[in-house]
This record gives structure tokens, sequence and C-alpha cells, in this order.
């Protein structure tokens, strides 16, 4: 797995830490730090994640085999170390009672799972309302003109289906 | 635009009686919309609104399981929203969608992107176009395009423009669009007609958009 991202290096980070605590039985405090930068990081790839996903699908980028083994690996990876922390985390909770951020890494936990399990790749909207697209200055100057004289205004109250 | 081509609120001009009630259906009023997901995909697999290439690729998108590009991907790639209509009778009328996505149109090639909503697609099956008999604000496909409408101008991004593609020879469909004000804009690359609806609108002296309690 890569390290070259930035998530990749605090992923190896994240891990060789547990390494570390592990090999001298990890005190709790330093766990509860553990589960911290654990979703922490988690977040960080999810965000990568969603990002991708946008830019691809409203055709900003194209899909790369490349990235999408990148983010995907990202996942698995995450989910290994804290597979590892997960079994930890039971210990305490069993030693000490409930602990905080036990919750927030769980739902990490579970989305990390469901998503390299439902994994499909990104591909590019068949809608193509959905694609961002950059307008030509003539285009740009039509759609000043048009918010500037109310042509395309609501002018009615919408209501909602209740 | 929005998706596509699509449109299709209405049908084609003459294909449907627009005064009478078509005897297969319960006409009775649409119920609050659910969201769509995975699970129901498989009660849109018959979903029908129109042999012309803009209407198939509406029901082409709703229909499409993961990693064809369709309602599911979208949903799941860019938060698109996606609903189904129903009538209390649980007829499966059609359904609505809502987008997000980005201009860069002040400064073009060197602006912000600027986000904008849009309806990737909305589409009213066959047997329901043009019902029930009555005002046109009474219709299905009205009562669906308002409360999508609706949904953009009180969702929490506050975005200016909502927006959407038609194709050209969709007749029916942007003077569907044109009650509610959308502005014909321009063609996109692929040759489909861009619509505008401004929501920093006005409706006179009512607030506007309406308060969210």
């Amino acid at each position: 797995m890569t390290t070259r991202s930035p998530i990749g290096r605090q992923l190896q980070a994240y891990e060789e830490g547990w390494k570390a605590h592990h090999d001298e039985a990890m005190r709790f405090w330093d766990f509860q730090e553990q589960l911290t930068i654990g979703i922490a990081i988690f977040n960080a790839i999810a965000n990568r994640n969603g990002s991708w996903r946008e830019r691809v699908s409203q055709g900003l980028d194209s899909f790369s085999e490349e990235e999408n083994s990148e983010v995907i690996c990202l996942f698995k990876w995450w989910f290994k170390v804290a597979d590892r922390n997960l079994s930890q985390l039971e210990v305490y909770e069993e030693q000490f009672g409930p602990i905080d951020l036990s919750v927030g890494f769980r739902e990490c936990y579970d989305s990390a799972e469901k998503t390299i399990a439902d994994w499909v790749p990104p591909v590019l909207s068949k809608a193509q309302a959905l694609h961002a697209d950059e307008l030509t200055q003539e285009e740009a100057e039509r759609l000043h003109h048009i918010l500037e004289n109310g042509e395309g205004r609501l002018r009615h109250q919408p209501k909602p289906i209740q | 635009m929005s998706s596509p081509t699509v449109p299709q609120g209405e049908p084609n001009a003459g294909t449907i009686p627009t005064t009478e009630k078509r005897s297969e259906i319960s006409c009775t009023p649409l119920v609050p919309p659910v969201s769509f997901s995975e699970n129901l995909l498989s009660e849109v697999a018959n979903f029908d609104c129109g042999a012309e290439s803009y209407e198939t690729e509406v029901a082409d998108w709703i229909r499409a399981p993961r990693g064809k590009g369709g309602a599911l991907d979208d949903m799941a790639n860019n938060k698109t929203q996606v609903w189904l209509y129903r009538t209390a009778a649980n007829e499966l009328v059609g359904y609505g969608s809502l987008g997000q996505t980005a201009w860069r149109w002040d400064n073009p090639k060197k602006g912000p992107w600027v986000p904008i909503y849009v309806i990737p697609f909305l589409g009213v099956q066959t047997p329901f176009k043009k019902q029930p008999p009555g005002p046109k604000d009474q219709r299905y496909s009205h009562r669906i395009l308002d409360d999508l409408i609706y949904k953009a101008v009180t969702h929490s991004n506050k975005h200016r423009l909502l927006g959407l593609c038609v194709h050209p020879e969709n007749e029916s469909a942007i003077a569907f669009y044109k009650r509610f004000n959308f502005a014909e804009y321009t063609l996109n690359k692929q040759g489909y007609l861009r619509m505008v609806l401004d929501l920093h609108g006005s409706t006179g002296s009512a607030p506007f958009p309406p308060q969210t309690s």
C-alpha cells in the first residue's frame, strides 16, 4: 500500500503507534488518543473519497484505475489497523466500562466495513445537468443578464407535497 | 438538463387526452414522496415515460444498477437526492431528483466554481401525464416539480440557481418548465438546452424563500 500521500503517511504512523503501544501493553490513556487519531484519519480518507467521487461524477476528473486502487487501499489499510484497536477497545470496556469516543470509533469502523464491502468505482453521471460546466464569456454575460433582468426569477411560492 | 434530457414532465402533445380521466389510474392525490434506494430498484424496473430517446434516458437513469452512471451512482457519488412519487392508491406516478454541481461563470476559466442546484431528471410515467384532469397546477407533473423547487429553496446550502437540461426537441418539456419561469439559457456541449431558475426571486410582499421553521 502506498505511503506517498499525506493520508498514507499518517496511516503508517497510526499503524506503527499501534504496534508500539501493543508491545508495551498499551496504556489506557494512550489508547484513547489512538482512537482520536484513528477517527481523524478515517474522516480524512472519507473526505478524499467523497471529493474524488464527486469530481469524477461531475466530469471534472477522469476515472483512473490507479486512483481507485489507492482510495480503496486506504480504507482497507485503516480497517486493518482499526480492527486491532477494536479488539483492544473491547478489552478496555470490559475492564473500565464505557470509553469516550468508542461510539464514534465504531461508527467509523462500520462505515469503513460497509464502504469496502459495497465498493463500486465512481463513474461519470449520465445526467448532464450534474456535469460541472465552464461557461464561455458569452454564456457568462447571458447568465448575468438573466439574473439582472429577472427573466428566470421564481415568482411563486412553491408548495411541498405533504 | 437537469438531466439531460428530459423532462418529462409532460408528454408529447396529442398523445394523451388532456381533459379526460384515464380509466386505468385512480387520479388520487400524491402522498409525500419516499427517498429512492437500492432496495427499491425492483419497483422501478418497468418505469416507462415514453419511447422518444429523451424519454427513455429518463427511465434508464432511475432503473440503472450501480456502476452505470444512473440515479444510484449519483446518490452515492455526489449526494444527489431522488424521490419516488406515489398516489394515495399506491400507484408509482414518477420520480424527481435534486442534485448539486458547479458552474464557473464569473470570470470563466479563472474565477471560482459556483455551486448550483440542478434537477438531474424528473420523470412521470406515461399513464399519469397530463393527469389528473382539471387545472394544470394540480397535475402530477406540476406538483412534483413544485415539490422539487420547494426542496431547493428550503435547502440549507441556499444556492441561487436551479438548473436543468432539456433535449431541444422536447418542446412540451421546455414549455412545462417555462410555466415555472425557468429561463431558456444556452445549449451545452452535448446540445442540450440549459434552463435556469433564479431562486432569489420575489413574490412581491411575501417573504421568499419561505422561512423554515
